[in-house]
């Protein structure tokens, strides 16, 4: 197995054709393009042999450099004077991608001296990639909540008569569909009057088999206070853009 | 003498609050918004009281001060701490940007909004693989679509962005006129080639000396 080095992490063919402008103290307005070309493809050669896994666009710059040279050796006629230099493109592009390269060296600058600084770190918001995270909401508080909803229907007086009873994944879906409508829903807003207890245990299922699938987030304030559900991506979503929008109404 | 006391309550007062919002918050804070949370009526009262704060902070010999990045203020950590928190946040830390990351983000900051054609011109390489770091970093956003084939997506950066190099706003970043000012000294330190001879250069100079 070979070891390869990805180039492209660290340098592209314009970083190639600066170090060699560098290095033979070349004047970038007035490249000797024979000489660049033959140095720029020695390294390619080198580059070739330590197996580098080298990106295309260097093989696009050789093409350009040799395409540059032709047309430098070709006779020039009276009414061509006027012609662009070959290498004008070259150079302006040379020029150009330098100063973002020192742009660059001043911004690498920047984040070293940022980075000695600490600031408060951000608080633990559910992101949004819809995974299931019960930072708020343990089993036991949802356990202690779906027990509410068995006393409360204890308290009932009368029960309706027993209705052909669904299934987890019939409820799964009717909860689905009803997240589409709505982004968040009160967890005991699941449990309408009229369940039977099949219903709310299927219900109560539902719901943890949606959370295990990552479907549902389930939140509240403290841990009495009601439980509320989300589809995630939504609530935390706007959550979290709540909070960069405060630093971002200056801009 | 009563009177003088309670300006000096409520300025102690107004100093209290800001440091209390200042350090709980995880995002710089605007002038304006500490005003408007602390029902002060001008940012300029927030700015004036936020530097007798950094003052006695700085007499007192705190580990932090108030910084201003972002557009707003933050509580940070002295410099001089840097190595000694670098432990407590050992394996958490963000990698640096890489050469690439940063070349990427200077474009975009300087020429925003961009889309990603422009900047692989630049740069002379695909882009791809840097535009989603430095999204997933929240350093850029796709703000926009711009004109001609496909309507390509078009990036800016971000006030994350700024805050990341501790930048108070744009201005803060080195002008271009600057920049070229630093290569093109590069230029008249490389005097025309001398040790350097080519078959072509006789060629070559003769495109530049028939001007």
């Amino acid at each position: 197995m070979t070891y390869r080095v990805r180039l492209s992490q660290f340098e592209g063919p314009m970083d190639l054709l600066l170090h060699l402008i560098r290095r033979d103290k070349i004047n970038i307005y007035d490249i000797p393009i024979s000489h660049i070309t033959r140095e720029y493809l020695a390294y390619l050669e080198i580059m070739k042999e330590l197996e580098l896994e080298m990106i295309g666009e260097f093989f696009v710059m050789a093409a350009t450099l040799m395409r540059i040279k032709a047309q430098m050796l070709l006779p020039r006629r009276i009414e061509e004077e006027e012609m662009e230099d070959p290498r004008e493109e070259l150079v302006r592009n040379l020029i150009e991608y330098r100063k973002f390269k020192e742009a660059a060296q001043h911004l690498s600058e920047m984040e070293e001296t940022r980075r000695k600084v600490f600031t408060r770190p951000t608080p633990n918001i559910p992101e949004d990639d819809g995974t299931v995270r019960m930072t708020e909401v343990t089993l036991f508080d949802l356990l202690g909540a779906f027990q509410k909803v068995l006393d409360e229907l204890k308290k009932q007086v009368s029960y309706r008569i027993e209705r052909e009873t669904i299934t987890v994944e019939e409820k799964v879906a009717a909860i689905r569909e009803m997240l589409e409508n709505q982004s968040e829903v009160l967890f005991t807003e699941l449990f309408r009057e009229g369940f039977n207890r099949i219903d709310i245990i299927v219900t109560f299922l539902a719901i943890l088999e949606m959370m295990r699938l990552g479907e549902l987030i389930a939140r509240q304030m403290s841990h009495s206070s009601d439980i509320w559900l989300y589809k995630p991506g939504t609530h935390s979503y706007i959550k979290a853009k709540e909070m960069s929008d405060g630093i971002r109404e200056q801009h | 003498m009563a009177s003088e006391s309670s300006i000096d309550n409520d300025k102690a007062k107004l100093e209290r609050e800001i440091e209390a919002l200042l350090f709980a918050s995880d995002a710089p804070l605007s002038a304006h918004r500490l005003a408007s949370l602390t029902g002060v009526q001008s940012p300029s009262t927030i700015r004036s009281t936020i530097e007798s704060l950094d003052r006695f902070y700085r007499e007192a010999s705190r580990s932090f001060q108030i910084v201003e990045v972002a557009g707003g203020y933050q509580i940070t950590t002295l410099p001089d701490f840097s190595s000694l928190i670098a432990q407590l946040f050992k394996s958490r830390r963000k990698a640096r940007l890489s050469q690439p990351a940063l070349e990427t983000l200077a474009i975009i900051a300087y020429k925003q909004p961009i889309s990603r054609v422009a900047i692989e011109a630049i740069r002379g390489v695909n882009c791809d693989g840097v535009l989603s770091t430095l999204m997933d970093r929240d350093l850029i956003v796709i703000s926009g679509r711009g004109e001609g084939i496909g309507r390509p997506y078009l990036y800016s950066t971000t006030g994350t962005f700024l805050e990341y190099l501790g930048l108070k706003d744009y201005r803060d970043l080195p002008s271009i006129a600057d920049l070229e000012k630093k290569v093109s000294g590069i230029d008249t330190m490389n005097e025309p080639p001398t040790g350097v001879t080519d078959e072509t250069s006789q060629n070559e100079s003769s495109y530049i000396s028939d001007e």
